[in-house]
């Protein structure tokens, strides 16, 4: 999420559990014993019940990041496992620390090594991360200005490397809401109803998966697997393609495209690949353009 | 005498569980080896005080004390417990009955307290995966360690009253914990909502 201050990046992301599907129960006991490794079960709770939310601070070393240590205790990662780690402000982050993150973010586990043994940790999370378009906070704001340079602005958001960003399925622009918008009681749509809709869709995934092993939902299909449930019209393809060369995606973004567009279509109920949600999908790839600084 | 008492390992997110074996015989030493680190090698004096502070008197013997597999790393406080019972026992103040049945993890305070330790959920698991029937956790972790059914989870508080249950002499409160109806009735308890933003 890229947004100037205060437009409700962090508050949006901190509601992302509420409309998460439930924790089975063998997920929350994974969770548990993650926590319970690393002491930080609280007194009066058995199991975890909900999932978890960490949101390490910009200043985290890399091996609380990850894990490790004399003796490898799991990181923060790991203890995001089947839950949310939410990085405010990413490009205050170190370097260093955001590329270890690279891994674990693909292999949804992660493995410690130390000469006399070595530990896996699994950590499947969803990362989530906010950050400001520029320095000073204010770049394509409708009405503040911006007092960034170009050269700042460009050295800013390429603090966020290429590889991590092309993980980042979702990649959207937050722009604040005016006076009008901001008092306006009628209060939004409740996280209960959102997880609702999030059920229904992940039911779909369910049954279509059914005859799948270890495969329960659209992110953990294959190639193979994609090219059978998402399969695009032809319509669909060319559109595709020109947004490939236009934008260069790679090759994993072309596969987590196709993932992000059959999770629209399933949202919908619709069993088939659409343009439209294909459009959204790409639509939601705002980063990946390499103008996006320029385009003002 | 020669008893065994049983612990566990955390390694990663799995726990292994460690025999300790103590021998007293006559002399006035204390060895304890099996690949102890700094705070499990420091855990002869707390227990020497948790013992005498707890109404019972250090054996005046030769003990030997063995943490098996000897290969294994043993890292942390949580063997207090096991190693301060098992010197107990081998002094004959505490019946063998329930000890071969019997897991226990736990850190000692001077004084006897028992304080919480991390990773009881694995060993809990183990404890069952292995057979045990009983698991004596302190306090602080038994209703993490609870969560496992198919055994019997008892929290303690204080040293003495392990050594009670042990021999029969009282009863330490089985913790059952009914996880399945806390789960689901925490799991849509949400302190945000979509609808604020």
């Amino acid at each position: 999420m890229i947004g100037p201050p205060g437009s409700g990046k962090s508050m949006m992301a901190k509601r992302l559990p509420s409309i998460l599907p439930p924790l089975s129960l063998s997920e929350s006991l994974e969770t548990t014993q993650i926590h319970s490794v690393a002491g930080k079960l609280n007194q009066d709770c058995s199991l975890i019940a909900q999932r978890p939310f960490r949101s390490p601070h910009h200043t985290i070393s890399q091996v609380a990041l990850v894990g490790g240590g004399q003796n490898p205790q799991p990181g923060e990662v790991s203890l995001a496992h089947n839950g949310v780690l939410f990085c405010d402000e990413l490009p205050e982050f170190s370097r260093s620390v955001l590329e270890v993150l690279r891994q674990p973010l693909e292999d949804r586990q992660i493995n410690i090594s130390r000469a006399k043994y070595s530990v896996t940790y699994p950590c499947s999370f969803m990362f989530v991360a906010s950050m400001n378009p520029c320095p000073c906070g204010y770049y394509n704001h409708p009405q503040k200005a911006c007092v960034c340079t170009p050269g700042q602005i460009h050295r800013y958001l390429h603090k966020i490397s290429g590889p991590l960003l092309d993980r980042i399925d979702l990649q959207i622009e937050i722009t604040p809401l005016s006076f009008e918008e901001l008092s306006r009681t009628a209060p939004g749509e409740n996280s209960a109803t959102i997880r609702e809709r999030v059920m229904r869709a992940r039911q779909i995934q369910e049954q279509r998966y059914a005859g799948c092993q270890g495969v329960h939902c659209n992110a953990q299909m294959n190639s193979r697997m994609l090219r059978q449930y998402a399969a695009l019209d032809e319509q669909s393809t060319e559109m595709l393609r020109s947004a490939m060369t236009r934008l260069q995606l790679s090759a994993r973004a072309y596969d987590r495209i196709l993932k992000v567009a059959r999770t629209i279509a399933d949202l919908e109920g619709c069993e088939n690949v659409l343009t439209h949600h294909l459009a959204e999908a790409i639509g939601y790839r705002n980063l990946d353009r390499d103008d996006w600084a320029e385009r003002g | 005498m020669l008893v065994k008492v049983f612990g566990a390992s955390v390694q990663g997110l799995s726990a292994l569980p460690v025999t300790v074996e103590v021998n007293a015989s006559r002399g006035i030493k204390f060895f304890l080896v099996g690949l102890p680190d700094n705070a499990v090698k420091e855990s002869h004096e707390r227990i020497v005080a948790a013992i005498e502070n707890s109404g019972y008197r250090f054996p005046t013997k030769q003990i030997v004390v063995n943490m098996a597999p000897a290969d294994l790393r043993k890292e942390g406080a949580g063997y207090d417990l096991p190693l301060a019972i098992g010197i107990l026992a081998a002094d004959e103040k505490v019946s063998l009955d329930k000890l071969e049945r019997t897991m226990m993890i736990g850190e000692l305070s001077l004084d006897g307290t028992l304080q919480p330790v991390k990773g009881a959920l694995p060993v809990a698991i183990k404890a069952r995966e292995m057979g045990f029937e009983n698991l004596i956790v302190p306090e602080q972790n038994v209703r993490e360690a609870a969560v496992v059914n198919q055994l019997k989870v008892f929290g303690a508080n204080h040293m003495n009253q392990v050594v009670r249950f042990l021999n029969g002499e009282d009863v330490l409160q089985i913790t059952d914990v009914d996880t399945r109806a806390e789960f689901y009735a925490q799991q849509s308890n949400f302190d945000f909502d979509f609808a604020d933003v």
